[in-house]
């Protein structure tokens, strides 16, 4: 596909212009959406691995796309809208698929699948339907609320799983710069509710490098995860079940194309490990710092990813040399060579924190412009102006923030209750 | 209800291992749409235990695991129920309800009933390097030189220990052929040796070479010989280089021992 498009590049490297050179090659090329995801083929009889794998479970998506508009969040962004099947289909679905593979445990996956309309009404015909048969159910994306944790609690063996929570940003001004509408209010909460039903282990993500971070922001994560666990010493000692482990762990964040920081400046993997060590430090400043395990990303490797998330044509010629020069399984650490790398990208003649470390200017043209994702670039300036005026954004199940997605005439666009007004491009900023 | 289940084991799922047999019977089951018995507690699971775990390589015509059912149909349509969700590689060929255990009675494992087993042990093709391997006739020779030994000491090893042991007495029954084999086997089975002669047909691998020795070894879990140890010693006594891939072990039958006849009787002809 490349071949059929022709680019060019202003003095300072960034793109010029790409141009169709075959007549039947698209300006645009516009995303192809399925609507109706209750009527699509669905895998009900995958092959189940004799050698016990990681994912020994049924996968069932309950729902495609996320009505929430996390600003760092690729998928949220380009499966838009969020398309939810049906009760009956899923049940049909689950039902077939545990029926034809013999598994224990099923997963209801999405991206966030506490949004799921009628998740109740399906879990209760799950656990109706297979519970005597001893099915778990699991759910790799929950938002900790009083009915989760106890359906949670119903179906999962509490000894066995932690809970997880994924607040992203330290401090409620961060948390409201990328959108991610969970409050300090809610984690303490969740987490308590959670002590109260039985768990004693919660494991928290966070990212470090999201825009517009500071130091406070950073120590928020470490005052965050003490909070938490205070929360689990409020509990009367005698219903306590031993000690409580705070598993916090920070990745580093890479601004991804499509997303409303896609313009924004990623940190160099010096800043990164400044700021891990300043976390570290915080951490142990706590009071329940025994009981707070802080785990951390490679930060060379996120560097890396950045150039990859947001690089061009001129970077494939790079991963063929790295390749070349042996570079395979770079997840595994002891196989991950960054010199080798480094060593690629100066033979190219390119620097990789053009791609990193660089603020977009707003007019600059992007190499991925001819990819038509049905999210406009007008709306992802405006959320990414938003961020930085640390301004929140409604999910689209309570306000639509005209972000182009309804051009595809269905889900979530159409479905909400409240038939709320579509904010038009020029209306806000 | 306690059900016994004979099962066959061939072809490449011999190289899936035993706790991995084990899930695959437990999804085989919920497939099949049985109805379990499960384990009360934490984690509930299937209650289900297998007579004697086979080893990753080998192949078997006589696998057995114990279940425990809420219901059960016909034995017929239960081993069609399940071989109808089997793979290719595992066959069942048997299904028996079992007794009721009667009050204060101990309940009794497959396990701990274990305590003999037949096993073929084939040359596979192209592993004929020594003298001995080239024929039929120097094989049997050479093996029958070694059998007759009076004692047969090996060093045992186990995880913690290693031992001298005379594996001689382990060994209950040798033949070169079929015909051979059932032949010695009838004397040594309890009242029907008619179940020598309706055996299923048998899945093991067939190699050009014709080189094979049957043996009945004790097997369980108070004294124990596996075939693989049997062989070493053989190339022991010849000093030759044990290779240890050259041979194709695969289980004919498990059985218990009459404690009352010393008679041999396979597992699924009895009502424990």
């Amino acid at each position: 596909m490349p071949a059929f498009y022709d680019v060019s590049y202003h003095a300072d490297g960034t793109v010029a212009g790409m141009v169709s050179n075959n007549p039947n090659a698209p300006d645009k090329v516009k995303r192809q959406v399925e609507m109706n995801l209750s009527e699509t083929y669905y895998p009900t009889t995958p092959l189940v691995p004799y050698i016990k794998a990681t994912q020994d479970r049924v996968v069932l998506e309950i729902q495609r796309g996320c009505i929430r508009g996390c600003r760092f969040c690729q998928a949220g962004m380009i499966y838009r809208p969020n398309r939810e099947r049906s009760l009956e289909y899923l049940k049909k679905c689950a039902y077939e698929m545990l029926a034809s593979t013999g598994h224990e445990e099923i997963s209801l996956s999405s991206l966030s699948s506490s949004d799921y309309s009628q998740l109740q009404e399906l879990v209760c015909f799950l656990i109706n339907e297979f519970g005597s048969k001893k099915v778990n159910i699991s759910f790799p994306s929950l938002r900790i609320d009083a009915f989760s944790l106890d359906v949670m609690s119903k179906v999962q063996d509490i000894r066995k799983s932690s809970l997880t929570f994924a607040p992203e940003a330290g401090s409620q001004r961060l948390r409201n710069v990328i959108n991610k509408g969970l409050t300090e209010e809610d984690i303490l909460n969740g987490s308590g509710k959670a002590f109260q039903s039985g768990w004693n282990r919660v494991k928290l993500y966070f990212m470090m490098g999201l825009p517009t971070e500071k130091e406070d922001d950073i120590e928020g994560i470490a005052i965050l995860s003490d909070q938490i666990a205070r929360k689990y010493y409020e509990i009367p000692k005698e219903q306590r079940s031993g000690k409580v482990s705070i598993v916090t762990s920070t990745s580093f964040f890479v601004p991804k194309p499509f997303t409303p920081f896609q313009w924004a400046r990623m940190n160099t993997s010096e800043e990164y490990l400044t700021k891990q060590h300043y976390l570290r430090d915080k951490i142990r400043e706590q009071l329940n710092r025994k009981s707070i395990k802080y785990n951390w990303h490679e930060a060379d490797l996120s560097e890396l990813e950045g150039a990859f998330a947001r690089g061009d044509r001129r970077i494939s010629k790079v991963i063929y040399d790295a390749y070349k020069a042996g570079c395979l399984y770079d997840s595994w650490s002891e196989y991950f060579h960054f010199d080798k790398w480094q060593k690629a990208f100066r033979d190219n003649g390119i620097d990789y924190r053009f791609y990193t470390c660089r603020e977009r200017d707003e007019e600059e043209v992007f190499p991925w412009d001819f990819i038509d994702t049905g999210i406009t670039k007008k709306f992802l300036l405006r959320e990414y102006r938003n961020a930085k005026a640390e301004k929140v954004t409604l999910n689209c199940r309570q306000s639509c923030a005209g972000c182009g997605a309804k051009s595809f005439g269905g889900g979530i666009c159409y479905r909400s209750g409240a038939n709320p007004e579509e904010v038009t491009n020029e209306s806000t900023n | 209800m306690k059900v016994r289940i004979k099962f066959q084991k061939y072809g490449a799922m011999k190289f899936i291992g035993h706790l991995d047999v084990v899930r695959y019977f437990q999804k085989a089951f919920r497939r099949a749409g049985f109805d379990s018995v499960y384990t009360n507690g934490f984690s509930p699971h299937q209650i289900m235990s297998f007579a004697a775990p086979l080893g990753l390589g080998l192949t078997s015509d006589g696998e057995y695991l114990d279940a425990e059912l809420v219901s059960s149909e016909e034995p017929k349509v239960m081993i069609d129920k399940l071989n109808a969700v089997l793979t290719e590689g595992f066959h069942v060929t048997g299904f028996h309800i079992l007794k009721d255990r009667e009050e204060h009675q101990k309940a009794v494992t497959a396990m701990a009933l274990v305590s003999s087993a037949d096993y073929r042990v084939s040359l596979k093709d192209g592993y004929d390097h020594v003298e001995i391997l080239k024929s039929k006739e120097a094989f049997q020779k050479a093996f029958a030189d070694f059998i007759s030994q009076e004692k047969i000491v090996i060093d045992k090893k186990t995880k913690t220990s290693e031992k001298a042991v005379d594996i001689k007495p382990m060994i209950t029954l040798t033949a070169f052929d079929e015909k051979e084999y059932r032949d010695k086997l009838s004397a040594k089975i309890q009242n029907n040796s008619q179940q020598v002669f309706d055996l299923p047909e048998s899945t093991a691998e067939v190699y050009q070479n014709g080189i094979m020795v049957y043996l009945q070894l004790d097997t369980g879990s108070t004294v124990n010989l596996k075939p693989e140890l049997v062989m070493e010693a053989f190339y022991q006594f010849q000093n030759l280089p044990y290779n240890k891939f050259s041979w194709q072990v695969h289980r004919l039958e498990i059985y218990t021992r009459d404690s009352d006849t010393g008679k041999l009787i396979s597992l699924d002809h009895l009502e424990r």
